[in-house]
Order: C-alpha cells, then structure tokens, then sequence
C-alpha cells in the first residue's frame, strides 16, 4: 500500500472511529444517570386511571397552571405528552369544551377552580384532574 | 412474541420480495447479502402498505393485515424459490485485499455505534420530541382507534397529521401482533432501518469496489454519529435516508451490472416510493432521483440504456405513491408548508435575495458541523479525494449517487426559501436532520468515484441464460 494510499485512509477512519468512539463515552457516561423509568413513562402512568374513564373517541380540554406562558417549551412538551397519553381521544390545548384535562403543578383549590366555571369530576393524583367546564354544557 | 414473530417475518417478506424481482441461484449467492440488508426496509415498506391498505382504507380487522403480510411472505417466498430454479448465478463481487486492522477498525466502530444505540434507546425507549409528539403518537392513534378520522383531525394540526404512514403503520402492525403497545418494537424497527442504512451501501461498495472501500464506506457513515442519535429518537429521518440509500444503491448496481434486467431498477423505484411514503420529503426525492437517472450520463451511448430503465424506474415509484395519493387526498389535511399564504406570496419569498444568503450560510455552517464528526466532512473528504484520487474510468451510474443528492439538497434550499414558517426556526430545527436524509448516499457516492484501494479487480460477469 502506497504512503499516500495509507495516509488517506487512516485520515477517513480515524476522523470516523474516533467521532463514533467519542460519542459512545459520553452516551456510556450518561446511559447509568439517566433516569428510570424514563420522564415519557413515568408521565404516561400518571395519565392511566384518566384514559380508562374516557370514551374511545371525542374532543376534551386541556389546561395546565394559571400564568403559564403559551409559548413556554415544558407546557408544550406536557401537552404534547398528555396527547400521546390519552390518544385516541384528542386533546385541544383550550379550556372551551365540556371536559377539560387538568395538568397542574401547583396547588389550585377546587373552590378557584368553581369560581372559573370548573367542576371537579375526579382527580388521579400527581396534579391530573377531569374537570367539567359549567359554561360549556 | 407474536411482535418479534411477525417482526421477523417481515424481513422474510423484504427479502423474498427481492429475491422474486432479483432472483438468484437456491443456495447462497454473491448479491444476498445486499438483498438481506436492504430487505428490512423494504419489509417494512410493504408491511406499512398492507396495513394501511386494509385497516386504514378498508378498516378490516388487524389479524386480516397480519394474515396478508403472512401470506404474502410465503406466496413471494414460493415464486423466488420457483424463480431461483433457473436463475443467473449473481456477478461476483470485485475481489481485493482488506488489511486485517482496517476490518478491526470497521468492527470496533460497528460495535460502539450498536451498543451506543441500545443505551440510547434504553434511556428514552418512547423516543425523542419529534417520536411521541408525530410518529409514535400517530402508531397509538393507530393501535387504539376504532376509526381513522381522528389521527389526521385538525385539532391536533401541531402534530402535522398529513405526514405519510409507513413508520406508524408498521409500528401499528406490530403492536397489534403482540396485543401490546410496546417501546421496544419501535425500537426494533428504529434499529431495522439504521442497519439498512449502512449495510445497504457497505455491501454494494463491496460488490462494486471491493471490501475495502466497502468497509471504509460503512465506517465513514457511521462517523456522523449523529445518525445513530436521530435513529435512536425514532424520528422517520433515518428511515428515510434508509430507503433514499437503498433507491440509489440498487439503481446504481442495476446500472453497473447490466445481466440483472430492469426488475432491480423496479426495487429501487419501489424504494423511492416508500421515500414518499415515510417523510414528505420524499416526494422531493422520487423527482430527484429520476432526474439524477437521466442526467448522469457520462457519455451518450449510455442515454438508451436511461431510456430503457426509465419505465420500471417510474413504476417502482407510482407503485407506491398510489398509496400515498390516496392517503393525501382522501385523509390528510394540507400540509402546512404548502397552505399557508398564497401565490403572490410564495413569489416574494422567492425574490427575496435575503432570504437566499441566510440558507445559503446556514447550509454552509451546517455542512462544517455536520453530524458531530471530529473533522468537517467536507475537508475529511477533499482530503481523501486528493489523495485516492477519482477512479480512472468514472461511468454515469457511479456519478448518479452525488446528482441524485445535488438535485435533493437543491430542492430543501428552495424550500427554505419559500417557506411560510420562520425561516431561522425552520432551519435551526430542521436542517442537520435534512442533510442527514442524504448523508449515506453522499458517502457512498464519493466512494463509488474513488479511485481503487488495494487494486480490486471485477469479477467477470457468469455467461449463463437469463432466468425467465
């Protein structure tokens, strides 16, 4: 093999192993961190006494913390996940509909939730709660 | 089981359904092992296809999907075997020395790429972002509903519901082979196409130029670890530079060895048309790799043979989109990138040279930080072309693989220009995944245009009838 044959070739595979190799360490550094169950399971679990009381199809609400800002990413990755929790029934991130999906992290009381319009028809724990929207029967 | 079961007898049915258009000798023959690679995507491809014709479209109970896919593997298992009676024995591979270190190198790279996967997949089997809030989230739509109006429902437009359905479908599919929605299996098909996305183009160098550019090909690939990453999160990206790589592979190998007749350009028009129907980019790619088949000629005597190929090329293709048709303009919403604003708009992004220089900068830092390669790409392969120098006798199908990619990366700029969204936003989260879509197919491009290692000789092509 010539020096120039060599030299090419060690330049492609060392650029490669060490890229693959450098990428393996930290996945291997972070792979025994990483929390179990992962964050996606564990918010599934939270959302499975709730998708058992729902109909196999329909529209229900979505609303999470009072304040929160509509572009914030965590409120949006939480919606998201409440979706693929609770599919085939689709969640719309509006309070306007019959039933609404409570996704809180902060303590609301059930009497702030009345004086909104909201009825409290079951809660699951973990800030899940089914809430019937007064307004919108 | 049932799951691991079925997940096994689609790659039965990839491999059978190549080896019935490509056929070969009963024994083990010098071209299986690009059929074998490549057999999990197509597998998958047509097990997509089946359940989203019979339970999406004809909403027939699941076991009626799983029951075609079963008998379509032993029916297209029969007609290669009755094929193979009196088949051409496969061209050999072009022989050459590998050193023992470099199949060292290769192995070692192989195995931390593997191992990284599965710790990847360990730490997030639902996936990434992109999994539960698009892929994964239609797969559930698709397991749980009792009817097929809901996953493409405006309500949930954040999740782009006119996305195709091959990668959820065939998620879907094997959910219900098991009766349970498992993480895993989505991992399995994760790691299914992500071992076609490299074992397609490793073997084709390796019948093509011989094992050592094969196995510097597949290194090279796996250098861009970003590739294990995106797979890893289950987005439909790898798959579809698993069936972008695959088109081309076979279209080029097609081409090269003459004896295997146009049904190997159907396989790669078929794979295109998956292209389609896992991401709608696609469809970009179905034009692209036409175009690339009729412009990559290097002299004019091989523009007939073009011609020639050019049906079974657009069949392949329209195979496929029949299905992706039907799901566009019967289920899907519009797709956002084509709704939103109107012509007169459209046009001023157009002539906006703004808009041109951010995509043609945010192209250019992409391709310097591409994949988290230690070294940029592009200088690790300049560097390499200087040195091997191109192969003495360029032919028009080695030059296909690099047009087809050119015409793609010139579509994505074009789109970029044009479209509605922000344009920063749109590139800052969608480029490195766009580019990744061409990555294999780039490497093995470069590699088909080198110049020869360690002196690979072709093997002289078997003197035998054609099979009938």
């Amino acid at each position: 093999m010539s020096p120039r044959v060599l030299g090419a070739v060690l330049c492609v595979a060392a650029v490669s192993l060490l890229s693959v190799g450098r990428f393996f360490f930290q996945v291997a550094d972070f792979y025994p961190k990483a929390p179990s169950p992962d964050g996606v399971t564990d918010f599934d679990r939270r959302f499975v006494g709730l998708r058992a009381m729902l109909p196999p199809k329909g529209i229900i609400g979505y609303m999470t913390d009072p304040g929160t800002p509509p572009n914030d990413t965590n409120a949006q990755a939480e919606y998201h996940l409440a979706q693929y929790a609770l599919a085939p029934v689709l969640v719309a991130y509006s309070p306007d509909h019959r039933f609404v999906v409570g996704n809180f992290h902060q303590a609301v009381t059930t009497g702030s939730l009345r004086d909104r319009g909201f009825r409290l028809i079951r809660e699951f724990g973990n800030g899940i709660v089914l809430l019937e929207n007064e307004k919108v029967r | 089981m049932g799951a691991w079961l079925l997940f096994l007898i689609l790659i039965a049915l990839g491999f059978a359904a190549i080896r019935a258009l490509w056929p070969a000798p009963p024994r083990w023959s010098s071209a299986d092992p690009l059929r074998l690679a490549a057999a999990p995507a197509i597998g998958f491809g047509l097990g997509g296809c089946f359940y989203f014709a019979l339970r999406v479209v004809l909403q027939q109970p699941p076991a009626v999907a799983i029951a075609a896919v079963c008998l379509a593997a032993a029916g297209l298992g029969w007609f290669a075997w009755r094929r193979a009676q009196s088949a051409v024995p496969d061209v050999p591979a072009v022989s050459g020395q590998i050193p023992f270190w470099l199949w060292l190198l290769f192995g070692a790279g192989a195995a931390m790429a593997f191992f990284t996967y599965l710790m990847l997949n360990g730490a997030a089997p639902h996936g990434e972002w992109d999994a539960w809030s698009i892929w994964n989230l239609r797969a559930r739509f698709l397991f749980r509903a009792q009817e097929f109006i809901s996953p493409f429902s405006p309500v949930i437009a954040w999740s782009h519901p006119d996305y195709p359905l091959l990668v959820p479908g065939v998620i879907a599919l094997l959910w219900h082979a098991g009766g349970v929605e498992s993480a895993s299996m989505a991992g399995a098909v994760g790691f299914g196409f992500l071992l076609s996305c490299v074992a397609v183009p490793f073997f084709t160098l390796w019948l093509l130029r011989g094992p050592a550019l094969a196995a510097l090909g597949a290194l090279a690939i796996l250098g861009a670890t970003s590739l294990v990453r995106v797979s890893a999160s289950q987005y439909a990206d790898v798959p579809l530079a698993a069936y972008i790589v695959i088109a081309a592979c076979f279209l080029v190998y097609a081409l090269e060895v003459e004896s295997v007749g146009k049904s190997v350009v159907f396989i790669a028009g078929l794979s295109a048309g998956f292209a389609a129907w896992t991401k709608n980019e696609g469809l970009l790619f179905c034009v692209s790799i036409v175009l690339a088949h009729l412009l990559s000629i290097a002299h004019r005597m091989e523009l007939p043979r073009r011609l020639a190929t050019l049906i079974s090329l657009v069949a392949g293709i329209l195979a496929v989109l029949a299905f992706v048709g039907h799901f566009k303009f019967r289920l899907a919403p519009a797709n956002d990138l084509v709704n939103t604003g109107t012509a007169g708009v459209a046009m001023a992004r157009a002539t906006d040279f703004n808009r041109y220089w951010v995509t043609f900068w945010a192209f250019v830092g992409e391709l310097l930080t591409f994949g988290s390669v230690l070294v940029p790409p592009v200088i690790v392969f300049a560097v390499w072309l200087a040195l091997v120098r191109f192969r003495s006798k360029v032919t028009g199908a080695s030059l296909l693989p690099l047009a087809a990619v050119t015409l793609q990366l010139a579509g994505y700029f074009a789109i970029y220009v044009t479209t509605p969204q922000d344009l920063d936003w749109q590139l800052n989260t969608s480029l490195p995944r766009l580019l990744l879509h061409v990555w294999p197919l780039s490497v093995t491009g470069i590699f088909l245009i080198s110049g020869d290692l360690f002196g690979g000789r072709p093997q002289p092509e078997p003197v035998r009838p054609r099979s009938k």
